[in-house]
């Protein structure tokens, strides 16, 4: 069964002018980890607005557990986590208020669970979220996705912006949240180390649209017909050198 | 969900609003302290009668007329400091992440700020009639026996004010809203609500106008002076008549119903604006 269904999802901004996400179309079955990779205005941050439903298609239709992405419709929320790349949790609480206003909102939260996350994540709890470092807001940020074991996960870029210590820890505990319990999860990192960790398969986006797409292994076999490509940062830049303008 | 909304707010913007319900009552603080310092700023109380309290009490009725003027552009302002900043820097987003209906969040922020603004508006009326009958009454010169009659009335047209006053401000407040939904940077929004509070003060004014019904004011002067002359700071001519009294902020059902009907359409406007609004980027 498939956690996330989208078909010929589209995307324009500016009356037309730019297509942002141009009739993309994937699945991707429960309990899988799809990673997303791109250059940077590949339309990625773009696909997981539309798939939270924070922007509205311009044509095309999402479905995330069966249910169609809607606006209107916050329910989607009780069984899906979102991680953005975009810093936007509210600068005058700290993270502790954060978290008891998100637990008074959220049916399904975990309050055992929290604690082991806070524990983990070693975020300072009593400082405002404004004056949290870019790791820090984003440990905050993976806590309140991860609070109420959502089924299925989308993480836009977490990791981007940390020093390679900070990122390697947190990949490390993004992991054992994410493997131990066969979530779906829709991951996007410009770090290809990250991707070949995380991913079972791998979608590449250039201009909105998705170039190539499948199981890791598979996309490494597809691209190296006169080359032996040895990693997805080779696959990535044949995939998009190859496409014809 | 109350709760939590209350309590958010509370973390995030009480200097706000206490800001706000301090800046309302500065006129009647001001004017406790001049009496309580200066005794030429002292009314003269000399006899225990209804007359008295009746040349004096009504002075603190001035507070409706600030509050439909100048204050109300702090009702804007406030309106605007309170909405614009989860617009400016998006944690309206963050609220969307949890399963609560956009609509049902926006109303319930918009009704708390406009239940606090009606609030606020009520204590600011009806607090410096009844503080200063207080303090009338702590001065000894006066008796609740002898002037309660004067008390009540002044205090019935107190809450006839504050009727009027609460629910233009009301309507100040959620129009002040829809700018600051409209345009996500504050200062723009806050220069926007000044000219909308304006214009509306311009175009609606005389359909909102509570005074119209008051007499003539035959041979009723009031000087104010202060500096070195020995004098009392204010001089009244003569007592109003509790007919005056009673005329007083006489309550017309139709400009007061439509500032709530505007106040709940433009609530509603901006719902439909919040459930629309994207993370654009």
């Amino acid at each position: 069964m498939n956690a996330i269904e989208v078909r010929e999802l589209t995307r324009v901004f500016r009356r037309g002018k730019v297509r942002a996400v141009d009739a993309v179309s994937f699945e991707v079955p429960q309990g899988t980890v799809l990673g997303i990779i791109g250059a940077n205005g590949a339309g990625k941050s773009t696909l997981f607005r539309l798939l939270t439903g924070h922007i509205r298609a311009t044509s095309g239709t999402a479905v995330v557990l069966g249910h169609p992405v809607s606006q209107s419709d916050p329910s989607r929320w009780v069984r899906t986590g979102y991680v953005s790349q975009s810093r936007y949790l509210p600068g005058g609480m700290t993270g502790a208020e954060c978290l008891q206003f998100a637990r008074a909102l959220r049916r399904g939260w975990d309050d055992q669970k929290v604690v082991q996350l806070v524990e983990r994540l070693a975020f300072p709890q009593h400082v405002r979220i404004r004056e949290l470092s870019r790791g820090h807001h984003v440990r905050l940020q993976i806590a309140l996705a991860l609070a109420h074991n959502p089924e299925v996960i989308f993480l836009d870029e977490p990791t981007a912006g940390l020093d390679p210590a900070a990122r390697r820890e947190l990949m490390g505990i993004l992991i054992d949240e994410i493997g131990l319990r066969g979530r779906t999860v829709l991951f996007a990192s410009h770090t290809m180390e990250d991707m070949e960790r995380m991913a079972d398969s791998v979608a590449i986006m250039d201009a909105g649209r998705i170039v190539s797409m499948g199981p890791l292994d598979s996309l490494k076999k597809d691209a190296g017909a006169d080359v032996k490509p040895a990693s997805l940062e080779q696959v990535f830049f044949q995939t998009v050198e190859r496409r014809p303008e | 969900m109350i709760r939590a909304i209350l309590s958010k707010e509370w973390q995030e913007q009480r200097s706000k609003y206490i800001g706000y319900w301090a800046t309302l009552n500065i006129p009647f603080l001001v004017i406790a302290i001049a009496v309580a310092i200066s005794s030429v700023a002292r009314m003269p109380f000399a006899d225990l009668s209804n007359k008295n309290i009746l040349k004096h009490l009504p002075l603190a009725l001035a507070e409706p007329a600030l509050l439909v003027t100048v204050f109300l552009l702090m009702t804007g302002y406030f309106a605007v400091a309170t909405c614009s900043p989860e617009n400016e820097d998006r944690s309206l987003f963050f609220i969307f992440e949890l399963p609560v209906s956009r609509i049902r969040y926006t109303i319930t922020k918009l009704l708390i700020g406009g239940i606090f603004v009606v609030a606020a508006v009520w204590f600011a009326t009806l607090l410096p009639p009844s503080g200063g009958y207080g303090m009338m009454l702590a001065s000894g010169k006066v008796t609740w026996a002898g002037s309660s009659a004067a008390f009540w009335a002044v205090m019935a047209a107190a809450v006839r004010l504050a009727t009027w006053c609460s629910l233009i401000s009301l309507g100040i407040f959620a129009c002040s809203a829809l700018v600051a939904a409209l345009i996500p940077r504050w200062w723009l929004a806050a220069l926007a609500s000044i000219a909308a509070t304006i214009g509306l003060f311009v175009s609606t004014g005389s359909f909102f106008d509570f005074s119209t019904d008051m007499p003539e004011q035959n041979n009723l002067s009031v000087n104010v002076s202060w500096g070195s002359n020995p004098g009392p700071w204010v001089n009244i001519s003569r007592a109003l008549e509790l007919k005056e009294i009673n005329s007083l902020g006489h309550l017309h059902w139709q400009p007061l119903l439509s500032a709530v009907a505007f106040s709940a359409l433009l609530m509603a406007a901006i719902a439909w604006i919040y459930q629309r609004k994207e993370l654009d980027r």
